[in-house]
């Protein structure tokens, strides 16, 4: 799985591509606590280029929105493809991690205003 | 543009099952790793104590019995040491309720679900994390100890956890979101362990840890014949030890040695096994096979009176040292003898599998007559508010037959052992002593027990389906569901056959995560239809108390098709009406309600909709095939109830 991080005001974007597993959902997990020991605390996910994701990467989402939360915080997803979004609904995950068709989408709804 | 309208902000309130946990996690009080010796210790009150003393002098006679409580009184001491201030207070505010209508069982192995990234024990606790949680109540995780046959009934280490399977601090992760039943299979240990290895060593401490005998045809066969047995193997394995041939008492395997509780000795170290057991995590512990503990020549060697004191010493030991952790038996035999577990109601298991329950359900839907499963449902006998059953309708093992001898007729057994073989399923044979050989379970999984021939396609399958899963969720108990039928299994023949043609192995096929998730990402696919139905159910019937195991059960004659509860709440209130409809064509039937005055409609949990009450008290239903209502008088869903998806 390929991780990029950028920074755009208050906000931090994640681009994920390939598939979030239990094989690289621990090292995505580590640098996301490091983002939110920092103090950035409004995340974005945008998974356009993911096409598997399962509960270790789920849980990612989970934790960094408990994270998130603690500190005030907020956690958005961004771009899923039918597949994950299933999966996002099925698990209920939809009604706590705000999901959104695009990266726009997702920032605007952040309440925060990016650069 | 938010693609979810459903959008909220996770506070309370939210039905988002995730979102109740979010800012307090309901993590379990864990033990001390370490006694504290130092803390205040236990008194055992006297009441207790002279209970104990009795029923060990039952077991051993007055001397063995007072040195046995000796050694069991440290045993319980060790124990309290190891408790926090935060188990005592809990302990404290325990009102002694353990089960509600919040609790639903998962039975899985520690390794049904896979990946390849992932210990299975971890692999399951993401995927319950994620899939199952606030909706499952209570894993029981089979047994995960080290073992050499019978997918893990044959333990050779009780302390330890499987390597292949992960740790103890795995399990324990798993209770930071479920509680857990672990299994107590104390009827019998590996040959492979380190106990028996002692025995054949001719260790002078394990000399008694099991029956032996010098010759093999030490057992007339009049004592044999009386000897009730679930296999038919030969009931002394033949073992060579340093003083020679000894032939040892195997009620079910060669490889699974009887445990002789005739040895005081045994007998404590299991209720201190029991004790560890407690300080891992078990919040249930599920007695295997417990009917055959205690040997007596010239009886059938099961249900004795001495069998029933082990199980009471165990239950005491609980109360004294665990108040909330409670045992479940699990004792396949005829549902008269299944019931004498219960004890009085208060001295032995708390819960017992209702293990006549699957066999007449798939008798109901196979025949399309629920009269026979109405009567037994009707004459079902709850000891007391906190003992009741555990509604399974499948397990690890097969469908029992043993729970419905002498309810359903040997011709109507038959009918379901034909049908399972149409289905491509198996039915294993018991020995009946007389030498002759009977039914014993079904070997098959409940997705194609049910299966009908004339079958359209899934779409009726899957209605079926759900609506026997309906019955054991709306009948008095605890419902239980083995992880296969989460997403309605079908029979692995491949795995009968590819290693020694076990048939039960014909519902034990490993499921690979990234093909579960598969499958869930297909709003089409069997398996997420059957997994969004049944949580559903199961998310509605948390919130009812009707459904809560204490609540009242009246069970109603409205048509052979339909299979219909009357539930009042334990705490009164207007009652719930939980029908099922058990065959494949629509019926129209009159339900004569008890609702409160001035109510004029009843709303169904399970779809949503309203039925109107006439005037004459009566409601009038069409119900679909295979449908199943929840019928109340209620202004609409719950608080925290879904809208039916």
């Amino acid at each position: 799985m390929k991780a990029t991080f950028e920074k755009n005001g208050p906000l931090d974007v994640i681009t994920l591509e390939g598939r979030l597993d239990a094989s690289s959902a621990p090292k995505l997990r580590e640098k996301l606590d490091e983002i939110l020991d920092a103090g950035r605390v409004h995340l974005i996910f945008d998974l356009k280029g993911v096409d598997f994701v399962d509960s270790s990467g789920l849980s990612v989402f989970v934790n960094a929105l408990q994270g998130a939360r603690r500190a005030g915080g907020e956690v958005s997803i961004a771009s899923p493809t039918s597949e994950v979004q299933s999966v996002l609904q099925l698990t209920r995950l939809h009604k706590i991690l705000p999901i959104h068709e695009d990266r726009a989408g997702a920032e605007a709804s952040m309440g925060v205003l990016a650069a | 543009m938010a693609i979810f309208e459903e959008k909220t902000d996770g506070s309370t309130g939210d039905s988002g099952f995730l979102a109740m946990d979010m800012d307090s996690p309901s993590e379990l009080a864990a033990y001390r790793l370490e006694p504290d010796y130092g803390a205040a210790p236990l008194v055992v009150p006297e009441g207790s104590r002279r209970r104990i003393l009795d029923r060990l002098e039952l077991l051993y006679g007055e001397e063995a019995a007072a040195s046995a409580w000796a050694d069991l009184e440290r045993i319980l001491r060790v124990h309290h040491a190891h408790k926090t201030p935060e188990i005592l207070a809990a302990e404290a505010e325990f009102t002694g309720e353990r089960f509600t209508e919040k609790d639903v069982i998962l039975i899985t192995y520690g390794d049904l679900i896979s990946n390849d990234s992932l210990p299975p024990l971890q692999t399951l606790a993401n995927f319950a994390d994620v899939f199952f949680r606030d909706l499952i109540s209570t894993i029981h995780i089979l047994p995960f100890y080290p073992y050499s046959s019978d997918r893990g009934f044959s333990v050779t280490s009780y302390t330890e956890v499987d390597p292949n399977l992960g740790t103890w601090r795995d399990v324990t992760n798993l209770r930071k979101s479920f509680r857990l039943m672990f299994d107590g299979v104390f009827n019998h240990i590996s040959s492979q362990s380190e106990w028996f290895r002692n025995f054949l060593a001719g260790d002078e401490e394990y000399k008694d840890y099991f029956i032996s005998f010098s010759s093999g045809g030490a057992i007339d066969n009049d004592h044999l014949e009386l000897i009730l047995r679930p296999r038919t193997s030969s009931l002394l394995s033949e073992y060579q030890t340093l003083e020679g041939p000894r032939f040892v008492w195997t009620t079910f395997s060669r490889d699974q040695v009887d445990i002789n509780f005739r040895n005081p000795k045994v007998l404590l170290r299991i209720l201190d096994i029991l004790l560890f057991y407690v300080r891992q995590g078990a919040d249930l512990i599920r007695l295997d096979a417990i009917t055959y503990l205690w040997y007596e020549l010239g009886t059938s060697c099961a249900h004795l009176e001495e069998t029933h004191a082990c199980i009471q010493l165990m239950r005491d030991v609980l109360d004294i040292g665990a108040p909330e952790t409670a045992l479940i038996t699990e004792t396949n035999v005829p549902h008269r003898d299944n019931i004498s577990y219960f004890g009085d109601g208060s001295n032995e298991a708390q819960m017992v599998y209702n293990f006549a329950l699957p066999s007449l359900v798939l008798h109901t839907f196979l025949s399309g007559d629920a009269s026979v499963l109405t009567k037994w449902a009707a004459g079902l006998e709850y000891p007391s508010d906190t003992t009741t059953f555990f509604n399974f309708l499948d397990s690890h093992d097969g469908i029992s037959l043993m729970g419905c001898r002498g309810i359903l007729s040997e011709e109507q057994i038959e009918v379901l052992c034909e049908a399972a073989r149409a289905n491509d399923g198996f039915v294993s044979m018991k020995t009946n002593g007389t030498g002759g050989e009977s039914p014993y379970e079904l070997n098959i999984t409940w997705y194609s027990a049910l299966c009908d021939r004339e079958d359209r396609g899934d779409d009726v399958r899957i209605d079926r389906f759900v609506a026997s899963r309906a019955i054991a969720l709306a009948l008095r108990g605890v419902p239980g569901i083995y992880l296969p039928s989460l997403i309605g299994s079908e029979n692995d023949l491949e795995g009968v056959y590819k290693e020694r043609g076990e048939k039960r192995d014909i519902n034990r096929a490993e499921l690979r995560e990234e093909e579960l998730i598969r499958l869930f990402s297909d709003p089409t696919s069997r398996s997420c239809r059957i997994y969004r139905r049944l949580f559903h159910l199961f998310k509605v019937r948390q919130n009812l108390e009707a459904f809560h195991p204490a609540s009242g059960q009246r069970l109603l004659e409205l048509s052979p098709g339909v299979f219909a509860l009357e539930r009042t709440p334990r705490g009164g209130g207007a009652p719930l009406y939980a029908l099922t409809s058990v065959v494949g064509e629509r019926q129209q039937i009159e339900l004569p309600v008890r609702a409160p005055e001035g109510v004029k409609s009843l709303y169904d949990h399970v779809s949503g909709g309203r039925f109107e009450v006439s005037a004459s008290g009566a409601v009038a239903l069409g119900l679909e095939p295979y449908q199943m209502l929840w019928l109340e008088a209620s202004d609409g869903p719950t608080p925290s109830e879904e809208s039916p998806s």
